[in-house]
């Protein structure tokens, strides 16, 4: 009676998470640099994003949605295009995609950590005016 | 008389033409444009010169009013001659005083090479803006 | 046993899902640069007639003027000035400029020239300069200089 009792409450108890939660730390933030094409903003020419996800067997990890937060006054946005690629590497495996305005994901083997290298890239015809830029990419594990 | 003028002006003129010929000049400056806020009555930037040609330069820095074409009075510059080797580029501080009762003001700052002779004198000059702490946006 | 087998399987059909998410910011400042490198400096060359010195005339040579711009910049050229002569020289010319390539005055202009600028990659400016007098030059060195401004 008792352990009917205890299941039932385990039951009707909300959920909980599990015991491994999917940590996601972004350990460097990027820097976005021009690069030999002055058409070009990149963190290849700056400094790429790195990312530590922890906690969970097997992730499922996705990229998604790259974007052009700020940007100075005059700047024609709506010609802009904003595109992430990585690289991913966790024990006895890796991933990589190249440059994409879309969503990409990949699963990670069994391992203590996954770490990503992240980088966004910003293309637009006319070339950027002087000032400050912000993009960001979305980066997700479940 | 007439044309031996005329030849001996033409061989002065070739003479000092070829004396100039192979020199060449390049400079760049960045950022040309910039502005910020200080809370005493001087404002500094640090700019970038730069010499992205392969040949060892000597390029003045020159504080001027903002239509470059007179000098700034109270602004001077840390390193008004620089030296640059090929490629290389250098950081030099200006700084300028705003007098009262302004509380903003616009110099330009130009640098253009010292020993360049022939018809053009390039100079890349940029704009730099101070402004007293609390006042405008 | 059993009981502790059977808790555990309870406690993890209960759990839910995990799920974490964040955004991964990238910052960068662009500042506007202009270069100019000026390979070949011009020199002007008497006319046969003797009243011009011009950078297009036998043995001139123009000026060639390498722009690179990375942001909104603009191109002046200061109205042309003889800023050197021999002593005995008197007076009386006119200086003039034109200049192809990167934009173009395809004739002589003693005034000063503006060119809009926006992202150049490296371009080259041909500059003519000439200097006319019809009384003639004496003999000795002349300069003949326009200011090239990027800002």
């Amino acid at each position: 009676m008792q352990l009917r009792g205890l299941i039932a409450v385990l039951l009707l108890a909300p959920p909980v998470p599990a015991l491994a939660a999917c940590n996601v730390l972004v350990s460097t933030s990027g820097v976005l640099a021009r690069t030999g094409d002055a058409t070009v903003l990149s963190s290849e020419s700056g400094v790429p994003s790195v990312i530590v996800i922890s906690g969970f067997l097997n992730p499922s990890i996705s990229i998604s949605d790259p974007r052009l937060e700020s940007w100075p006054p005059g700047f024609d946005w709506t010609s802009a295009t904003v595109e992430a690629s990585y690289q991913a590497a966790w024990t006895l495996g890796s991933s990589s995609g190249g440059y994409s305005s879309g969503t990409q994901s990949f699963s990670a083997g069994i391992g203590l950590a996954v770490t990503v290298t992240l980088n966004n890239r910003v293309t637009a015809a006319g070339g950027f005016r002087q000032g400050n830029y912000t993009t960001k990419t979305t980066i997700s594990c479940s | 008389m007439q044309l031996k003028a005329h030849m001996c002006a033409l061989l002065f003129v070739a003479a000092a033409g070829a004396a100039t010929a192979g020199a060449a000049g390049a400079q760049s400056l960045s950022p040309m444009h910039n502005s910020g806020v200080t809370p005493s009555d001087i404002k500094g930037f640090r700019l970038s010169v730069g010499n992205p040609y392969p040949r060892r330069m000597t390029f003045l820095v020159l504080p001027m009013e903002p239509g470059f074409k007179t000098a700034a009075a109270d602004a001077a510059v840390d390193f008004p001659q620089l030296t640059l080797a090929p490629n290389s580029s250098r950081q030099v501080i200006v700084t300028f005083r705003i007098e009262p009762p302004r509380t903003e003001r616009t110099i330009g700052v130009c640098v253009e090479p010292r020993d360049l002779r022939g018809t053009v004198l390039p100079r890349v000059c940029g704009t730099y803006t101070g402004r007293l702490i609390g006042v405008g946006g | 046993m059993r009981i502790a087998a059977v808790i555990a399987l309870v406690i993890c059909a209960a759990a839910g899902p995990a799920f974490a998410s964040t955004d991964v910011t990238f910052t960068g400042t662009v500042s506007d640069t202009c270069t100019l490198a000026v390979p070949t400096p011009g020199i002007m060359a008497l006319s046969t007639d003797g009243t011009i010195l011009g950078s297009d005339q036998t043995l001139g040579v123009p000026a060639t003027v390498t722009v690179l711009s990375l942001g909104g910049n603009t191109l002046t050229l200061s109205a042309p000035t003889l800023t050197s002569h021999p002593p005995g020289y008197a007076g009386g010319e006119t200086v003039q400029m034109k200049f192809s390539g990167l934009a173009s005055q395809p004739s002589y202009v003693s005034t000063q020239q503006t060119i809009a600028l926006g992202l150049i990659p490296l371009t080259d400016l041909i500059v003519n300069m000439q200097v006319v007098n019809a009384n003639g030059f004496a003999q000795g060195d002349y300069t003949a200089k326009t200011v090239l401004t990027c800002s």
